[in-house]
């Protein structure tokens, strides 16, 4: 389906649900390289490195919002503060469909919601679109992204 | 709102409503009214009545005055009769002198004016002497009346006849002589009449000469009878005389003496009643100028005092008003929901104070409604925070086992059996920590739903139980539970309580002695109000941003320890229903300190 | 009374060591002691001057005062109603008309010898006007026929005794006071200023001479001869008196002097016909009143003591003791102190202070305060009698007073002048 190389970050306790979301997206594109943070601090600590490092910064990241220690609202609002990191679309994905968290995350920035699916094959379905969605979006990037105007 | 006390319009009323009541200030309201119109009718009341009197007075002076007036008349009349009665000789007009004189003198009135008396004795005296003096002159004209009309006429007929003799017996040559003694005693006859008719003094004189006259012709003769004569001539002289005296007498009388005491009763009747009309011009003077001052008196009373009605019932109504507008604030208040309201201060139980008390319990209502609100609110946002945990955390394991049930179909179809299988435990897991989730839950309700009973509870007895129960496994773990100090006493539930002990216990075991050789070390200490209970590991301690998140329902610090995250959360729900409470806090070294409060009033 | 007794007693005793002392006595023989009935006014029928006549004289006397009008009248028709008559000589004409007096002898009379002038001639001095009307010389002498002139014979009709003049009073407090002789007048009476407060006295033989007086000096009117009007005289002048009178300017006629004096002090009056004592009277009330000494000179009044013609025998010697006594100094001095004058003056002086001589008789300002007849103080020191001297005043007579030929006329005139 896809077959560019992409970095995706994803931030989840769970380690079945990481494992859930990776097998998916290896599924669904081979190319994304997972790089999982597993709770809040571990977030906290990559946002801080991104600032000091030349890093390769993540495509796209999956934040789940119930973390231990810090929760994703508290690493979504330091995400988006991050003159680093603000471009990247964070998408929340969320046990949670309470209309509390969904507007908060959208306050703070949030570029997509995404309740995890409780049906059975709804999971793989759910991140393919995420991940086609987010693809969509280079395009979108291409047009109008200055750099490559004249590709 | 002190300044506000402070004004002096409000002062009065203050004062009223704090030292009288509702009823007491109406009912003195009206008495006080009451008593004004009473006073305003008393004052009219005397005004009228000493009016009357003088009305009365005037009307009693200008009768009599009247009466005096028409004295003058009955005087005047008194002496024309008494002048007809002299002059005509008519007893009647004599008579009727008395009947007048007898008239008046009950008729003179007016002794009841003060300064009327010396004049009133004058008019009597004056009249008096007048009446006496008539009487003089009835007995003096009754003298006169016998000598003129008997005395002198027996005299002059004795005389004639004397004379007459003489001339018989004389001889002829003699007798023109006797013809004029004769003529000359008829002259003196004549000239008498003439006097007592024309009251002319000159006639006196006449007839003394022409007596003079006969008494000389008759020295001529020489007659045995002379003598007699003489005498006849002298009685009838003297009575002549005396007759003459006594008509002067009378005309003195008449003319002088009663003329002058007529004049002078009438005088005095006269003055009696321009003093009366004067007396009563006075009095209608001091009426008018009473009346109108008391009208003016009574018009400025009645102003005054509509002025202390109107003020006493402005003072009366702010009495009630003030604290009425006063109640009707704090009610609005009140109805509105406030437990803030300022409940006026009324000291008085009237219906305004029942009122007060009123407000004041409406208020107590509010403050209890107020705090149950909150606690209602606290309980909903409780609620709703723990039905957002368990929708979150319950879904967790339905996401995962779903997932992987999704992934063991694809693997199944693609043939892929031992990966699949291999899957299923993940499944499996997934529903056991949903059951665990669940029994937890339970476990969690039944904390708040299950009555507790509670019991004096001595938490050395409680720790040493505790402890030694679970000395198996602390051994197995390699953990110390110290308890290092005399425990209180508590009112509480002894297996929830333990039950906090043992997840406090559950917490350090798997947080504070991952490298073995942890301890839990429990002491304690009190203040006024509390025990405290401090239960220190020597663990890693817990960042000061999660203490409080720690409490919360199925939150866990590390995901990577078993666990669902609710022991602290049910060590907290038990340690609120005690009264008390459980938090965290950093211990003197690295580790964590719970520290648990029991309320002291619950010991007992 | 212990007095009296006593010298009654004393007098029986030693009659004659009193007699050089005292008046003498008359001595009767046993116990018939005469009683003398006298009849008059309260001018001279005085209470002291009973009781020393009485004790002076071992009398038993009789007073019997009362008004003017009634003593005349008694005296004129009853001669045994009195032994002596004392009163005013305008009574004379009438009593001898009426023939009820007799003839007085003046050689029973002791002191007739010391009788002044002024009794005798008429006259008090060579300066003296004649004064209109009965001067009391015209009426005191019984004639050769019978009738009374002014002839000098030994019997006369009257013994002239106590005297004044009259004029008419003032209150100095509201009309404004006169030079005596000069300004003061009788015309005062009719003035204007005093309207409604002019009082007449109510006697028609006196009150017409001060109406006369006032109208002449007023000049409204004059008479022929004063002292005997004219019917037509009385006509007119009563046509003036009773248009005044009718206008409100007479408060009326007084009647007695305590009336006069009750008139003037309640206010009613402030000018009227007076008489001496009502003039004392109303200074010793307070009010100064002034007794006039009018330019047109003073009506002057002779009193007279006259013989009843029924007096005779012992009462008739006690009569002459009587009239003797009267002219024997102590009674001249006692009504010298009431302002009144006796016929022989220099008998009285011997019983009066050289102050009161002075004062009374002389006109001369009172040295010291002088007693009345009551004691009382009447003559405050340093205070000179109106009209001067006894002769100053007799020397200023207008008109004596006197019945009229005109009587009866004027007493029907006076009758409505009265009531006017």
């Amino acid at each position: 389906m896809c077959q560019k190389e992409h970095n995706l970050l994803l931030i989840e306790d769970s380690d079945d649900h990481a494992e859930l979301t990776e097998f998916y997206i290896r599924d669904c594109c081979p190319a994304i390289e997972v790089n999982r943070l597993r709770d809040g601090e571990e977030a906290m600590t990559y946002i801080e490195q991104t600032k000091n490092t030349e890093l390769s910064l993540p495509w796209l990241v999956l934040l789940d919002l119930k973390l231990p220690k810090y929760d994703g609202h508290e690493i979504l609002i330091r995400f988006k503060n991050s003159p680093h990191l603000a471009k990247i679309p964070v998408v929340i994905f969320s046990t949670s469909n309470s209309g509390k968290d969904i507007e908060q995350a959208l306050i703070n920035h949030a570029n997509s919601y995404i309740v995890k699916p409780m049906e059975p094959d709804r999971y793989g379905e759910v991140i393919s679109e995420i991940l086609s969605y987010w693809q969509l979006n280079e395009h979108h990037f291409f047009f109008y992204g200055p750099h490559q105007s004249d590709a | 709102m002190n300044s506000y006390w402070l004004k002096i319009e409000e002062l009065l009323p203050n004062l009223l409503a704090h030292t009288l009541g509702l009823k007491k200030r109406i009912i003195l309201g009206y008495i006080f009214t009451g008593t004004v119109a009473f006073v305003i009718a008393l004052l009219a009341w005397g005004t009228f009545n000493r009016f009357s009197n003088d009305l009365h007075q005037i009307v009693f002076f200008s009768r009599h005055a009247r009466e005096n007036i028409t004295f003058a008349a009955y005087m005047a009349e008194m002496q024309r009769e008494a002048l007809i009665y002299i002059h005509e000789g008519h007893n009647s007009a004599g008579e009727q002198v008395g009947v007048v004189y007898k008239e008046m003198i009950g008729s003179i009135g007016g002794k009841e004016l003060p300064n009327a008396e010396l004049i009133l004795v004058q008019a009597r005296t004056h009249l008096t002497a007048y009446y006496k003096a008539f009487q003089e002159v009835q007995r003096q004209r009754n003298i006169r009346e016998r000598l003129v009309k008997i005395e002198l006429r027996v005299y002059a007929v004795r005389a004639q006849q004397l004379i007459e003799e003489l001339t018989r017996q004389e001889k002829i040559e003699n007798r023109l002589e006797c013809a004029r003694m004769l003529n000359s005693f008829l002259q003196i006859e004549k000239n008498a009449y003439r006097y007592f008719d024309s009251l002319d003094g000159k006639f006196i004189q006449a007839a003394s000469l022409r007596l003079q006259e006969t008494r000389f012709i008759l020295k001529k003769f020489t007659w045995s009878r002379t003598e007699e004569l003489g005498s006849v001539l002298n009685q009838y002289e003297s009575a002549f005389l005396e007759a003459v005296q006594r008509t002067r007498g009378y005309l003195y009388l008449v003319n002088v003496v009663m003329a002058a005491e007529a004049y002078e009763t009438m005088y005095q009747a006269q003055k009696l009643s321009n003093l009366m009309i004067s007396e009563s011009e006075q009095i209608q003077g001091k009426v008018t100028a009473h009346i109108s001052s008391r009208l003016w008196l009574l018009l400025l009373s009645s102003a005054l005092l509509l002025l202390c009605i109107i003020l006493f019932s402005y003072v009366i109504t702010r009495s009630i008003t003030i604290p009425l507008k006063q109640l009707t604030k704090t009610f609005k208040s009140l109805a509105a929901g406030s437990s803030e309201a300022e409940i006026p201060v009324y000291p008085l139980a009237d219906e305004l104070g029942a009122l007060t008390r009123a407000a004041a319990s409406f208020k107590a209502k509010n403050i209890e409604l107020e705090t149950s609100k909150k606690a209602l609110e606290k309980s909903n946002d409780e609620l709703e925070q723990f039905v957002y945990t368990v929708s979150h955390d319950l879904k967790s394991p339905i996401v995962t086992s779903m997932g992987f049930i999704a992934i063991i179909r694809k693997l199944a179809d693609q043939g892929k059996t031992e990966q699949a299988f291999g899957m299923l435990d993940k499944v499996a897991k997934a529903n056991e920590r949903m059951s665990q989730l669940i029994s937890d839950l339970l476990e969690l309700s039944r904390v708040g739903r299950i009555d507790m009973d509670t019991t004096q509870l001595d938490l050395d007895l409680l720790l040493a139980d505790f402890s030694s129960n679970q000395a198996e496994r602390l051994a197995q773990e390699q953990f110390s539970l110290t308890i290092e100090s005399k425990l209180p006493t508590i009112l509480a539930n002894e297996s929830r309580i333990l039950q906090v002990f043992e997840n406090i216990l559950s917490n350090a075991l798997k947080y504070a002695n991952q490298e073995k050789n942890g301890c839990l070390r429990i002491n304690t200490y009190s203040d006024e109000q509390w025990h405290h209970l401090l239960c220190t590991d020597k663990g890693p301690g817990i960042p000061e941003e999660f203490r409080e998140k720690i409490f919360g329902l199925f939150y866990r610090l590390d995901v990577n320890i078993e666990g669902t995250g609710i022991g602290l959360a049910v060590a907290k729900k038990i340690m609120r229903l005690h009264g008390g409470d459980i938090w965290a806090e950093s211990g003197p070294e690295a580790g964590a300190v719970f520290h648990l409060i029991f309320p002291k009033a619950t010991t007992g | 009374m212990n007095r009296r007794t006593f010298l009654q007693q004393s007098g029986k005793i030693g009659t004659a060591a009193l007699a050089a002392a005292a008046f003498p006595k008359l001595i009767y023989a046993g116990n018939s002691q005469p009683t003398l009935k006298v009849i008059g006014t309260h001018v001279t029928l005085l209470e002291p001057i009973r009781q020393q006549a009485e004790q002076d004289l071992g009398i038993k006397i009789e007073f019997y005062p009362s008004g003017d009008a009634e003593v005349l009248l008694k005296a004129a028709t009853d001669p045994t109603a009195f032994d002596i008559y004392e009163q005013w000589s305008n009574s004379i004409k009438v009593l001898w008309q009426a023939k009820t007096i007799q003839p007085i002898d003046t050689h029973k009379l002791k002191y007739w010898h010391e009788v002044n002038s002024l009794s005798k001639l008429g006259r008090i001095s060579e300066q003296a006007k004649p004064g209109a009307g009965d001067v009391p010389n015209k009426i005191l002498y019984v004639q050769q026929d019978g009738n009374i002139g002014p002839h000098p014979t030994q019997q006369i009709s009257f013994l002239p005794y106590v005297h004044n003049v009259d004029s008419f009073g003032y209150n100095s407090a509201v009309v404004p006071k006169g030079i005596p002789y000069k300004t003061e007048s009788w015309g005062w009476l009719l003035d204007e200023r005093w309207h409604g407060r002019v009082a007449i006295v109510n006697s028609p033989e006196i009150g017409i001479f001060d109406l006369a007086l006032a109208v002449q000096a007023k000049g409204l009117m004059t008479f022929k001869d004063l002292g005997n009007m004219s019917r037509e005289e009385v006509d007119q002048l009563f046509d003036i008196a009773i248009s005044l009178k009718r206008k409100g300017h007479f408060r009326g006629v007084w009647t007695s002097v305590p009336h006069s004096v009750q008139l003037m002090a309640s206010g009613e009056t402030v000018i009227q016909s007076m008489f001496s004592p009502g003039v004392s009277a109303l200074n010793g009330m307070g009010i100064p009143c002034i007794y006039a000494a009018p330019k047109e000179g003073y009506r002057a009044w002779q009193g007279v003591m006259c013989l009843s013609r029924a007096c005779t025998g012992e009462r008739q010697k006690a009569a002459y003791a009587f009239m003797n006594w009267w002219l024997s100094g102590w009674p001249g001095a006692f009504i010298a102190r009431q302002g009144y004058y006796i016929s022989n003056p220099e008998r009285s002086r011997n019983f009066m202070s050289k102050a009161e001589w002075e004062y009374w008789y002389e006109g001369k300002p009172a040295t010291e305060p002088l007693q009345g007849t009551d004691g009382k103080i009447s003559v405050q020191q340093g205070s000179i009698r109106t009209g001067g001297s006894y002769i100053k005043r007799f020397e200023n007579v207008a008109v004596w007073n006197t019945v009229m030929d005109t009587y009866e006329y004027i007493l029907t005139k006076w009758n409505e002048f009265v009531l006017a």
